[in-house]
């Protein structure tokens, strides 16, 4: 077309386009469609304030609990917590709304403001809003009251709060960990005692004495019981320990006992709390036995020559993962909680171990070792889909998870001169976010507590 | 586990032995560690309702019309709302602290976590697949021609004109349509937050409504599309998923687009679903 012609329809092109103008709003309203199938899984930033407090006592707490409350969320490796000195806007009061434009500029998704007030002695509120900066609404506003003491559980509680709130998941923050502390004594007597401390370190303590050794403890739903290991008078036996009363007695008393070099009797709580699970040895092999706390009752739940062992209950309480050696080396295997239908949900080269069921249900954790490695994996429990390797190294073992099944415990060992060293790491679901717990010396053997209440 | 454990009994059986000969343990004689009951009441702040407008440059306006909280009805009669049980918990409020048995063996309380960032699982990135679907045809206009022509005129025409032009421009080829789809969802998924982290198998799509003006802003806030569902729904990684897909279309404004086409992507659809990307 020459440019003759083109001005020489540029009357009827205007015209024509004079009239489409008319059309437009109708047919501008045709969206575009855009299909996003793709995101990152960077850390959120959130800006985390200092709570504020009237006086000089609410304002220390208040910068406490704003101090506890970053370190969970970071160290969750879900959130990125701003750095202070990068807020603009001066948060003096949460029952106002925040100029949302000084926290977007920095970057800031949500928003953290908290108010400490001291009541009394004995009396202390804690009032916090969590805002979305992008859409400018609140999300999440809390007020705990409770006494000055407890500021740190309160912390706690917030950071479980605020993670549930962005993430959709439950936290995990208000938490214990058990586990076992690992040292020398005179002689080169090895010594473990179970300790327990707060899900980020704090208030540690021991449970038991350094005149027995102590291992593999497991918690009750409840958080109020856990099982362990012991081995006292030469004797490897199940103990339950109410932690509440500090009351211990040993279980099947005069039941199975421990052959020499066999398996220890890992006991689980079955999800009612009123049943274990537990390997033992009977006749010359392990197997599987369900005992019911009440009765005191032990159930023969399989009777396989083959060992198996470390059974673990899926949270409806229905089935039960286990590893096996039936298939020549070990393997892991699920059944039906009375004993009914094992199934092999592990294929891979090597040997499976340690399987624990998820508290979400569908993954079972699981340690592997093959030629000379140690693993931690996570694979389908109903035995679908590939096994995912979390961690690999000189050696690791039981794995725990978190209660909401996003993060997993476990013993790492590493070489040093005098043997292997032993320390609790966490990582994620996905891999990421691997970091050592803060436990003194040596450690291992983690049980993580459900959600305390 | 199995060496370890052999390793543990013979010292087991060592340790066993001493113990045995020292002194008879009493089954129940550990020092209990008290789980701490913290008596916690907890009341709902309520949302924006009692949250004042904005800056208030005014006066202090003290109390009266603003209570900060909502208090409810009476702290103490809330125990179930409260995460705590508090009942039992008044006497017990100063757990016994349980001593580290009398030992130096103190574990220093303010640990320091010593991260060590493995980064494992990538997600490789999936070329955006455009998915051509075309802009509706106006039966009886000979788009091609027009479009020519609007091309070459362009620069003598207002920018609505223009606008219209582009969209019967690109109404006439779905590959720019395609291409606007891709240049919009590369610039989103750059702001999105995946929800791999949510359970496997759960279906978390959201349809973000989003309107734009021609320099790439929000020309008002983006909606949810069935947000009621979406915000009601009790599945809070649905609720979290809505939010996420917001939060990324605000996130990733100003978008770059080309303007030449403004009337096509002046409303944008955009339907958020990482989990089909996992």
């Amino acid at each position: 077309m020459t440019a003759f012609s083109a001005r020489r329809f540029a009357p009827v092109m205007a015209a024509l386009l004079a009239l489409a103008a008319l059309c437009a709003p109708a047919l501008a309203q045709a969206p575009l469609r855009v299909d996003v199938t793709e995101g990152h899984l960077d850390p959120m930033p959130v800006a985390i304030t200092d709570f504020f407090g009237a006086d000089g006592r609410a304002e220390a707490a208040g910068a406490d609990i704003s101090r506890v409350v970053t370190t969970n969320l970071r160290n969750s490796g879900l959130f990125a917590p701003v750095d202070p000195a990068a807020f603009i806007e001066e948060i003096d009061d949460i029952d106002l709304r925040p100029r949302f434009g000084d926290w977007r500029v920095i970057d800031a998704s949500a928003l953290l403001v908290g108010e400490v007030t001291m009541e009394s002695e004995e009396r202390m509120t804690v009032a916090f809003r969590l805002w979305d900066t992008a859409t400018e609404q609140q999300m999440l506003g809390l007020q705990f009251v409770t006494s000055p003491d407890n500021w740190r559980r309160i912390a706690h509680k917030v950071s479980d709060a605020v993670y549930e709130r962005l993430t959709g998941e439950e936290g995990y923050f208000d938490t214990r960990i058990i586990y076992v502390s690992e040292g020398i004594g005179p002689d080169n007597v090895p010594i473990r005692r179970l300790a327990v401390m707060d899900q980020d370190g704090a208030n540690p303590s021991f449970l038991t004495s350094r005149d027995y050794m102590a291992l593999l403890p497991n918690y009750a739903p409840n958080a109020q019981q856990i099982t362990y290991v012991s081995f006292r008078d030469g004797q490897a036996t199940s103990y339950l320990y109410d932690l509440e009363t500090g009351r211990q007695e040993a279980l099947f008393d005069s039941g199975p006992g421990l052959a020499e070099g066999g398996q220890s009797l890992s006991a689980r709580f079955h999800p009612n709390g009123r049943e274990l699970v537990v390997s033992a040895e009977r006749r010359g092999g392990h197997d599987l036995f369900r005992f019911d706390l009440r009765m005191r009752t032990l159930r023969q739940l399989t009777s396989h020559p083959a060992d198996d062992v470390e059974p673990s209950y899926s949270p409806d309480g229905e089935q039960v993962v286990f590893s096996s050696s039936r298939s020549g080396q070990s393997q892991l295997y699920v059944m039906n909680a009375d004993g009914s239908n094992p199934v092999r949900i592990s294929f891979g080269d090597g040997r499976y171990t340690a399987p624990v069921w998820s508290p979400r249900g569908d993954l079972v954790v699981f340690t592997k070792q093959h030629q000379g490695r140690f693993m931690l994996g996570v694979v389908d429990a109903d035995g679908s889909g590939e096994e995912r390797i979390l961690y690999e190294g000189y050696y690791v073992d039981t794995p725990a998870w978190s209660p909401n099944g996003r993060v997993l415990l476990f013993t790492r060992g590493d070489p040093n001169p005098n043997g292997t060293e032993y320390s609790i790491w966490s990582v994620d679901l996905a891999g990421f976010n691997l970091r050592r717990l803060p436990t003194q010396g040596a450690a291992s053997d983690p049980a993580w507590s459900p959600l305390i209440d | 586990m199995r060496q370890v454990l052999g390793l543990l009994l013979s010292a087991g059986l060592h340790v066993g032995l001493v113990a045995s000969a020292l002194i008879y343990f009493p089954a129940a004689s550990r020092i209990a560690e008290d789980i701490n009951v913290v008596p916690v009441e907890l009341v709902m702040l309520a949302d924006n309702t009692n949250v004042r407008a904005a800056r208030r440059e005014p006066e202090p306006e003290p109390v009266e019309d603003e209570p900060p909280v909502e208090t409810a009805p009476e702290p103490e009669a809330a125990p179930e709302a409260a995460p705590e049980a508090a009942p039992e918990a008044a006497p017990e409020a100063a757990p016994e602290p349980v001593q580290p048995e009398a030992e130096p063996e103190v574990i220093p309380p303010e640990p320091q976590a010593e991260p060590e960032p493995e980064p494992a699982a990538e997600a490789e990135p999936v070329p955006p697949e455009p998915e051509p679907e075309p802009a509706p045809q106006r039966p009886a206009l000979d788009l091609d021609g027009l479009s020519d022509l609007v091309d070459r005129s362009r620069e003598q025409r207002p920018e609505g004109e223009q606008a219209e032009a582009a969209r019967q421009r690109s109404g006439a080829g779905t590959a720019m349509t395609a291409t606007l789809q891709a240049l919009a969802a590369g610039q989103i998924q750059r702001c999105t937050r995946s929800n791999a982290d949510a359970p496997v198998n759960m279906d978390l799509a959201v349809t973000v409504e989003v309107r734009l003006e021609r320099n790439g802003q929000l020309s008002e806030p983006p909606r949810l599309k069935n947000a009621a569902r979406i915000v009601n729904s009790p599945n809070p990684f649905m609720r979290v998923a809505g939010e996420r897909a917001l939060r990324a279309v605000i996130d990733c404004a100003p978008y770059d687009l080309p303007a030449a086409n403004y009337a096509e992507w002046r409303l944008l659809e955009v339907n958020v679903d990482t989990q089909r990307g996992r």
